[in-house]
């Protein structure tokens, strides 16, 4: 079973990216992460591996909640103005969250999950394959075309990329 | 030209990675006291499961033996075996013969009265003729019977029956 060290551990680890992650379903995502968290603190055995295990309940957390949430549209309005920024503004990129994160959500869901799962949940294409009950080709081909669609409508362009 | 465009994307790759995805509002040590407590709460399930479990158990046992049905008689043959009967009591043996029929009624009386031996006495010396008896203060001790013995002829002649008479009514 897993102490609260290692509980610990991979909240600071992983809990931005599946917040990140679960936003795209849902409006109320750090519930859903938090849920998955006591969720794995009080298995038995610690799933391995244990953090795309964490994604695959997010993921089935956030869908059951956005399905439960259109039921509170006026709700899930007020949440979504004053959802907090889906990235924390950083100095190393020439790139704005806030329009990466537009960008992001004008993408279909798949290239989403499968960008957000590879690019800050660190998960390899098997991973994210499993995790989204797909193929790992599947997850590849998701990824390479949400890039590009990425590329196309973001603004500045990638090569004003800062180097520090 | 696909070259460039493959440049273009693990550029745009490496941007997009440099982003540090927001927790939001999620609060590290709220989340810390939910999965401690719920954790405790299931850890600490055991023991009200078993008393609960228990209690069932208790409850279904006396609903048992409170709705049983009355258990028939039971009859039991039991064999004792016959005890042996005692053996019939002897009579006990006595040094002195049955008192004849024409003996008087203070004969009934028990053998160990003294009066009744100095009657007998008395009878013993009149019928063998003897002309004197011992004095009646001093029959219990050794004495008199020895003067008796020396004192009258007739009673050297049957020592043993008049001293088995003699010390059967002083006893």
């Amino acid at each position: 079973m897993m102490d609260v060290t290692q509980l610990g551990q991979l909240v600071d680890a992983h809990a931005a990216a599946l917040v990140l992650y679960a936003r795209q379903f849902c409006a109320a995502p750090e519930d859903v992460v938090q849920e998955a968290f006591v969720k794995l603190f009080k298995q038995e055995r610690t799933p391995s591996p244990v953090v795309p295990w964490l994604y695959r309940v997010v993921r089935n957390a956030a869908i059951s909640t956005a399905r439960s949430e259109q039921r509170r549209r006026r709700y899930e309005a007020h949440a979504a103005r004053e959802a907090p920024a889906w990235f924390v503004a950083h100095a190393d990129t020439a790139l704005d969250a806030a329009e990466v994160a537009a960008s992001l959500q004008t993408l279909p869901t798949e290239q989403r999950e499968a960008i957000t799962l590879h690019l800050w949940g660190g998960l390899t294409f098997a991973e994210i394959a499993d995790v989204v009950n797909s193929s790992t080709s599947s997850a590849h081909r998701h990824y390479a075309e949400g890039l590009r669609q990425l590329r196309e409508r973001l603004n500045p362009c990638p090569d004003t990329t800062k180097t520090t | 030209m696909s070259g460039h465009d493959e440049n273009d994307l693990n550029k745009l790759e490496q941007s997009l990675a440099g982003l540090r995805p927001s927790a939001g509002t999620l609060d590290r040590g709220h989340l810390m006291f939910q999965a401690g407590q719920t954790a405790g709460a299931r850890r600490g399930l055991f023991w009200p499961a078993a008393t609960w479990m228990m209690t069932a158990v208790a409850a279904c046992l006396g609903l048992v033996v409170a709705l049983r049905p009355a258990a028939d008689p039971e009859v039991r043959v039991v064999y004792v075996e016959r005890a042996a009967q005692p053996p019939a009591p002897q009579p006990p043996s006595s040094e002195i013969q049955a008192p004849p029929a024409s003996q008087s009624p203070a004969e009934s009386v028990g053998p160990s009265s003294i009066a009744y031996s100095y009657w007998r006495l008395q009878e013993f010396a009149a019928r063998h003729d003897i002309d004197e008896l011992p004095d009646t203060a001093v029959s219990g001790s050794a004495a008199p019977a020895a003067s008796a013995t020396t004192s009258v002829g007739g009673w050297r002649s049957q020592p043993a029956s008049a001293s088995s008479l003699f010390n059967s009514g002083v006893e």
